[in-house]
């Protein structure tokens, strides 16, 4: 029997072997002269039927880009990433997916991506011109584009936004429009409390939570750099002077009355809640919630490396033509039809033009991403949906303009060394943060003590030595 | 006769009446912790979003509201279809499983067969080991290519280590052996035997694996997330899965990217819809329940030993 | 001396054959099974390789360069590693104990009802929790402990005169909390299994001992446990197989993110969950599951040589 079951073991190994080799190459997909790309994209509302949309765009493609047809996959939040990753592990044909962030990083890591540099050189000029150097450079890693980064409101600012209604009926909207920095919105937090007791005055809790108007830009958690910092010098995050600060104002915030514990997320019964801010931030919110919201912005904006990863589409290994693939994604981000086609489906049916600028989508008509477009390319070329500033486009032009950019803007750190360590530091940082983010611990400063304590063991300054090393090798390099 | 004897003898198979009140006084008790949430959650589903984040849940809410099923009905064709999608799968998935894992654990359970250790081991071995998601993938889609049918819901729940260990155990012990000998003298085939004299007597075991394989199959959307990508072969499970990680999504801090996206939270399904859903889906299985149960609560009185 | 080798020969091909004849019937009858098992199971095994390996997608797994054990040092090079080991193996005690107890406890008393009717409903009720996902049990959860709005804190603390508390911050109330939930949810199910063994069993042995004078706890001391005890046994043995890993739902989705619940609410697989989200790296995971699978082995195979020494009809194998 022991044999038998050797036999048995070594033919299945043979399969296996197989299998897994296969897994190495990718697949192909169809001739050069008709070639499918197939697309994959992320949303909270998967559209009922993609055909039409796709034969629209496929009879449009027949004219711009011979031979060449279009799938979508839409996937739900929830399966996204999943789905995705078992995919590209397995060596699953596919041609762009949507891409951001730790999940971009990880994936160049393990060569999901197609490098790109020459490709967008050569078939996507034009998007290279609107995306612009600065952005492009900070999606690189290690000097490659394994994406084309969405041209969008390429920073961010911190700020609160509020709701209009109560501001309006409670007479603050000369305070607010004349608050600059976060301690001039207490008085303002006063009169909500003296005059609508049932409301709270700010919503404060895990991630929108004081220690968000530190300007800081992680690198691997809790280390990073001082966003003004022009030296570039890594800190630990959690060691600042300021963070320790932030989380004391946190307690105070609570203990004055300020803010509640258990305050339910979806529930708009407060005044204010913090929030990374871009242009018509407040506007876009108002489209999909019960109370009218505007928006001040306290913090100066900045351009850093996890703006310019916030979305990207990559083009996968897999791809049987990502010169083709480039191809496409030039003509979808620079052709208002085609990426209007895409993102809001077909006149008539999907939406309703109301005029030259504006659109509404409508309902349950099957397909649309209204909400979604800044995860289609280029949102300067999209049409605006009922309720969104007509000035939508110049305001972001405006923005984008004037930021500042990180210091670091380019540098991405390779974790591999230090990735017991980044870990444990994820794990320590979950059991602390949302405490003392929060408000409901009772002496913040010992916790903080504990936190500092805790992250020291969980080899913090490995991770922190190890940036550093890696920083100052790409200082020499980029002549910083 | 029967009753005249179990009145004479004090028999373990019938509490006492005062014990019995006790009993049914603990089981009262546990079933309403058991039955409370699931009021909730129909409670809530009935509740106006406004009442649910300022109240929360209640089994009667503050305030009535008919969102969740304005919702339910506008997705109406969706949420049929996936019923259809699961009620499939379920049905052909249990008698599959049944079959195969009530052959298997018979056959390792007869001292007779001469590796049923080897068999057994190979059994128990994968509930322990497994190579993980992505060869399992790749063995679905590129040897078997069963993804995008329907038997990607089907097949990989087939084989069930777990199940078939407990059949082997069943068998074992409630199944005489002076029976499968008596027939085997009279030279009926082990299939014969199976069908005819063992599947009778085990009928409790196996309605129990038939009802933890259609369980299984009901609850399953592990298959559905990874193998299907057309909406057509969406089932219940993973619609359900889908809104309510949709939202863990977006809540998360971690998920920067969603992150960015945090206003499209409100193109999801209000939590009564999510209430609402999650009753839809218990619905069915709950009323399918009593067609297992009755194989194993009367019990079975096994009179061909003796005759 | 041929003679005899080729009779020897003869003698072993006969027997060859009629262990055969005696076995083809059993054969086809595993035959499916083991189709399934090899296919859906021990094909896709070779992913275990990825424990040991960097994964690069472009290479695929086979391909991949080996890093040897690397992937299983952050399991133990972190400062939790002994709170979260202890987490998941007490808890997991605790589990079996009170997941082996409370259900025979449950089947037992059930089969002695006298209505068998109510015992239908109760047993359909206790169902209801396996059906409800951890996920939605932990709003409901939240509906009872929150601070603000939860019910303990509304209705019924203030009933009994006493001051709110804010369970989600006080890691003290936690285990009983998961304990209690882990019952609760596993209870309908995990009764069903001894339920339907009591049924297969012969009533008349009841009556003979009954007829002899056995009292009803005689009765159920030495022929209904005696009976259960086969499948207690295995229900244990599969059980202990488990014993490194846990419940990821529950402990994942019930303390919904609280910190300062870590200390009682971290086991391995929240461990490497988090660890996962910012590193993204399967080898952690692969390496984690592998080490679950090997202690659970070895596990098994001492509880199975243990049961096997006493008695051999109840072993495994």
């Amino acid at each position: 029997m022991k044999k038998n079951f050797k036999k048995l073991i070594s033919g299945a190994m043979a399969l296996v072997m197989a299998a897994g080799l296969m897994a190495g190459c990718g697949g192909n997909g169809g001739s050069a002269d008709n070639y499918q790309i197939d697309w994959y994209l992320v949303t909270g509302a998967v559209p009922g039927d993609t055909s039409e949309v796709e034969a629209k765009v496929d009879e449009y493609l027949a004219e711009k880009l011979p031979g060449t047809t279009l799938k979508m996959h839409y996937l739900d939040w929830g399966s996204y990433t999943q789905k995705l990753n078992v995919m590209m592990a397995g060596g699953e044909k596919f041609d762009i997916c949507y891409t951001a962030g730790d999940s971009y990083r990880q994936n160049v890591a393990k060569n999901a991506f197609v490098p790109l540099n020459d490709l967008i050189d050569e078939f996507a000029p034009k998007t290279k011109e609107i995306i612009g150097e600065d952005f492009l450079k900070g999606s690189q890693i290690n000097g490659v584009n394994y994406g084309i980064p969405a041209n969008k409101d390429k920073g961010h600012q911190q700020g609160v936004i509020y709701r209009k209604d109560l501001a309006k009926e409670l007479g603050l909207e000369e305070m607010l429009a004349n608050a600059k920095t976060l301690d001039d919105m207490y008085p303002i937090y006063d009169i909500v409390k003296e005059k609508r007791p049932d409301i709270i005055p700010l919503k404060e809790g895990a991630s929108q939570s004081t220690p968000m108007f530190i300007n800081f830009d992680t690198v691997a958690f809790p280390i990073g750099f001082m966003l003004d910092d022009e030296t570039l010098t890594p800190v630990n995050y959690i060691e600042t002077e300021e963070y320790k600060e932030a989380v004391l104002r946190v307690r105070q915030n609570r203990l004055d009355g300020y803010t509640k514990a258990d305050y339910k997320e979806s529930s708009e019964m407060h005044f204010a809640e913090f929030a990374g801010l871009k242009p018509g931030k407040a506007a876009e919110l108002t489209v999909n919630r019960q109370h009218e919201y505007g928006q001040i912005e306290l913090t100066d904006a900045y351009m850093t490396n996890s703006d310019a990863t916030g979305s990207i589409m990559a083009v996968s290994r897999t791809s049987g033509d990502p010169e083709r693939v480039v191809k496409f994604l030039e003509l979808f981000n620079t052709d208002p039809y085609l990426n209007n086609l895409i993102i809001y489906g077909i006149e008539g049916k999907h939406y309703n033009k109301i005029d030259e600028n504006y659109v509404e989508p409508i309902k349950d008509s099957g397909y649309g991403n209204a909400g979604m477009q800044w995860e289609f390319g280029n949102t300067f070329i999209n049409y605006l949906t009922k309720g969104e500033d007509v000035n939508k486009v110049k305001n972001m032009e405006e923005f984008n303009d004037n930021l500042k950019q990180a210091p670091s803007l380019g540098f991405v750190f390779d974790g591999a060394a230090v990735k017991t360590e980044t870990g444990a530091c994820l794990n320590v940082q979950a059991e602390f943060e949302n405490t003392l983010h929060g408000g409901s611990d009772k002496d913040p400063e010992k916790t903080l003590e504990e936190y500092r304590a805790k992250m020291k063991a969980a080899g913090v300054d490995k991770v922190l030595a190890e940036v550093t090393r890696q920083l100052n090798e790409w200082k020499k390099a980029n002549g910083k | 006769m029967a009753k005249n004897k179990k009145k004479k003898f004090a028999m373990a198979t019938q509490a006492s009446p005062v014990t019995n009140v006790i009993y049914n006084i603990l089981f009262i008790l546990f079933a309403i912790m058991c039955v409370y949430p699931m009021l909730l959650i129909i409670g809530s589903s009935f509740a106006s979003e406004n009442s649910l984040n300022t109240v929360g849940y209640r089994v009667i809410p503050r305030e009535f509201g008919t969102d969740a099923y304005v919702y339910l009905a506008n997705n109406a064709s969706v949420i049929l279809r996936a019923y259809g999608v699961t009620i499939f799968a379920t049905v052909v998935g249990t008698v599959m499983s049944v079959l195969v894992c009530g052959l298997y654990g018979y056959a390792i359970s007869r001292n007779e067969f001469k590796w049923r250790k080897q068999f057994t081991f190979l059994e128990f071995f994968t509930m322990l080991f497994s190579g993980g998601l992505v060869p399992w993938y790749l063995v679905c889609t590129r040897f078997l290519h069963i993804n995008d049918t329907i038997w990607a819901l089907i097949l990989p729940m087939v084989n069930s280590a777990w199940n078939i260990i407990i059949l082997k155990t069943f068998f074992k012990t409630g199944v005489p052996d002076a029976i499968v000998e008596s027939a085997r003298i009279d030279g009926a085939f082990e299939f014969k035997i199976f069908f005819q004299i063992v599947w009778p007597i085990a009928l409790p075991g196996l309605a129990t694996i038939a009802l933890f394989a259609m369980l299984g199959y009901w609850n399953d959307y592990n298959n559905a997330l990874y193998l299907t990508s057309s909406k057509e072969l969406q089932n219940l499970q993973l619609y359900l899965f889908n809104i309510l990680q949709n939202i863990q999504a977006l809540t998360s801090t971690a998920n920067t990217a969603a992150a960015q996206a945090g206003h499209t939270l409100a193109q999801l399904p209000k939590e009564s819809a999510r209430m609402a859903m999650c009753v839809v889906s218990v619905g069915p299985i709950i009323l399918a329940y009593p067609f297992f149960q009755k194989y194993f609560i009367q019990g079975l009185t096994i009179g061909s030993v003796k005759g | 001396m041929t003679k005899a080798k080729t009779k020897t020969e003869k003698k072993v091909r006969v027997k060859e054959k009629n262990v055969f004849k005696k076995n083809w019937e059993f054969l086809l009858m595993v035959l499916p099974g083991t189709l399934f098992v090899l296919v859906f199971s021990y094909i896709p095994m070779f992913g275990i390789l990825i424990a040991f390996k960097s994964i690069d997608y472009s290479k695929g797994i086979l391909m991949s360069p080996w890093v040897g054990l690397q992937n299983f040092k952050f399991l133990f090079d972190n400062p939790d590693a002994w709170v979260i080991i202890r987490n998941t193996v007490g808890y997991n005690l605790i589990f079996l104990v009170l997941g082996t107890i409370c259900p025979v406890a449950v089947a037992i008393m059930m089969s002695r009802m006298t209505n068998k009717r109510t015992v239908k409903v109760y047993q359909t009720m206790m169902m209801l929790p396996h059906f409800i996902s951890w996920v939605v049990v932990s709003y409901i959860v939240y509906a009872f402990l929150s601070y603000s709005y939860g019910l303990l804190n509304t209705s019924l603390l203030p009933a009994l005169g006493m001051e709110p508390i804010d369970w989600y911050t006080h890691k003290q109330y936690w285990p009983f909390i998961l304990v209690f939930l882990s019952t609760w949810k596993g209870l309908g199910y995990g009764a069903v299994v001894y339920i339907a063994a009591i049924a297969g069993i012969d009533t008349s042995l009841y009556e003979a001992a009954a007829i002899d004078g056995a009292t009803k706890w005689q009765q159920t001391r030495y022929i209904l446990i005696p009976e259960l005890m086969s499948v207690i046994v295995i229900m244990l043995i599969l059980k202990i197989g488990g014993m490194f890993s846990a419940d990821f739902g529950l402990f994942y989705n019930i303390p919904m993110e609280h910190g300062e619940l870590f200390p009682v609410t971290n086991v391995i697989s929240t461990f490497v969950y988090r660890a996962l989200r910012v590193n993204g790296d399967v080898g952690m995971s692969s390496a984690a599951g592998f080490l679950q699978s090997v202690v659970g082995f070895v596990l098994i195979m001492l509880s199975n040589g243990i049961v096997r020494a006493i008695d051999e009809e109840k072993s495994l194998f």
